[in-house]
């Protein structure tokens, strides 16, 4: 029987990268390169193919002579002494090794994450992290559906559907997490009303809080709150991924019948307004037990579920946050569980005032005749 | 009668051009270059006519002055222009909804900015 096709959906992540990225498989041998390294590191491509070092390598890698993370000199071609400098990490699937040329600081996304600590092996442990769970799930899913539909006609895909559903939002993290550190989005020219924000994240993420048994609050609405100017597709993501990122953290290891309360609060600060989302733990106290997870058959439900938390969501967060001129901060303890602060700037964003003033000066050069007339005439 | 305006602009310079521009007229001219002191002084002075840039430093911004005028018995009679450097549609209208008077967007031209005094004050 004919296998169906499965494209291997982290490497078309990895296809999206501007970050030239080699891997190499067990053998040695590069089992891919990503189309940045194809354009950037061409030789490399072509001379690493088969390398002797780079095998060798790999061979004290598997054995475990040479841990990874490793920064080497690889030789591309030894007549003309050329070498490549990078650095080896583990890759996506977990026996194969990626190869990350150091070159890559300088172009594209990478120099903005270099800058930010946000470093390429974080990203590909970040992908790893996130993107995984997504992919595996879509592919137990359709598993699952092959086997049923050997046996049955199956009518029902919804689950597929919504495995599909959840990767797409992964990968449009994704992209999102690219932008924003590739500055491509930096824009701030939107009217931002927090309140109508703060509540569609609230409404979006509604059907996931009734599922895991979350309660929302929203507290400190009031008309008084002055309007933020930025991006409010960027804002509403930033608060969507923390919220959700939140309400995922929220149930672990806690027992499903307990229902937790997440409040969301909104306050001016000075010329901050301040929105926190806090997690206040199980509503009716206090019967949250973290050494009964296992226990309960229910309980390993909300585990998997869990473990699909979302790592690209927080650092894509507080970099759209800082972009805005604010910050965000996370603390968490046993007591006051976890307490997420954004601080935005209010009122007016850093405006191009040269610009402006430049410009309604020609407005003012343009009229300045007929407003002389006009005093003339006021002064007959 | 001799009406007061206020000119609350943080950028001095457009601030100056437009003081400038309304000297021609018979006016008694006041300025602010934040939020609340506008707001201080709106109540102090109560003109007949408040000029607001829409953003401004200080935690309050032309909008939420503009709808603190509309909604107070005793200031709801001054006009209100907006200045704006936004032109989007959505700005126009939240401007409208928080009861402004007329809406002037930047690079605005001097003689616009006449008429529009004129017309609101009816001189």
């Amino acid at each position: 029987m004919v296998e169906p096709y499965k494209p291997n959906l982290t490497f078309l992540i990895f296809d999206s990268l501007s970050i030239p990225l080699i891997i190499f498989n067990v053998a040695g041998d590069i089992s891919y390169a990503n189309p940045a390294a194809v354009k950037i590191e061409s030789e490399a491509v072509v001379k690493l193919k088969k390398s002797a070092q780079v095998q060798e390598i790999i061979k004290n890698v598997l054995m475990g002579k040479l841990d990874l993370p490793a920064k080497m000199d690889l030789t591309i071609d030894i007549s003309k002494s050329k070498i490549i400098s990078g650095t080896f990490v583990r890759g996506p699937t977990g026996v194969d090794v990626v190869f990350l040329p150091e070159e890559s600081k300088n172009i594209g996304i990478n120099q903005e994450l270099s800058t930010e600590n946000f470093q390429v092996d974080s990203t590909i442990k970040l992908i790893q992290q996130d993107l995984l769970p997504s992919v595996n799930h879509l592919s137990d899913q359709i598993v699952s559906f092959e086997e049923k539909s050997s046996r049955v006609e199956v009518t029902d895909f919804s689950g597929i559907q919504s495995a599909i559903q959840e990767l797409r939002n992964r990968l449009n993290s994704l992209v999102d997490l690219t932008r924003v550190f590739g500055d491509e989005l930096k824009v701030f020219n939107d009217l931002m009303i927090m309140p109508q924000i703060v509540d569609s994240v609230c409404i979006a993420l509604k059907p996931l809080a009734d599922k895991f048994q979350i309660q929302l609050t929203i507290d400190g609405v009031t008309r008084e709150l002055p309007q933020i100017y930025g991006n409010l597709r960027l804002i509403y993501r930033a608060i969507y991924e923390v919220l959700h990122h939140t309400m995922l953290k929220s149930r672990e290891g806690v027992l499903y019948k307990e229902w937790m309360q997440i409040k969301i609060s909104l306050m001016t600060t000075g010329s901050f307004l301040n929105i926190s989302i806090h997690n206040m733990g199980a509503v009716s106290r206090p019967n949250i037990s973290r050494d009964t997870v296992g226990q309960n058959q229910s309980l390993s439900l909300i585990s998997e579920k869990v473990q699909q938390t979302t790592r690209i969501g927080i650092p894509m967060a507080r970099r759209i946050i800082e972009l805005h001129g604010g910050t965000m901060k996370i603390s968490a303890d046993d007591l006051r569980g976890s307490f997420v602060l954004f601080e935005l700037p209010t009122g007016a964003p850093v405006k191009p005032a040269a610009e402006l003033s430049m410009l309604q000066a020609k407005a003012y050069a343009a009229d300045m005749s007929k407003l002389f007339e006009r005093m003339r005439k006021l002064k007959k | 009668m001799t009406h007061h305006i206020l000119v609350t602009e943080d950028q001095e310079d457009i601030r100056q051009l437009i003081m400038m521009t309304l000297e021609f007229g018979d006016y008694i001219l006041h300025e602010a270059d934040n939020g609340p002191d506008a707001w201080r002084q709106v109540q102090n002075i109560r003109p007949s006519l408040v000029l607001l840039d829409i953003m401004m430093p200080g935690g309050l911004d032309g909008y939420q002055i503009c709808e603190k005028i509309k909604t107070d018995a005793l200031l709801s009679q001054i006009k209100v222009i907006l200045l704006t450097a936004r032109g989007q549609q959505s700005d126009r209208a939240h401007g409208l909804k928080m009861g402004c008077d007329a809406y002037l967007v930047k690079p605005f031209s001097p003689l616009e900015l006449i008429d529009t005094v004129e017309n609101l004050l009816n001189v």
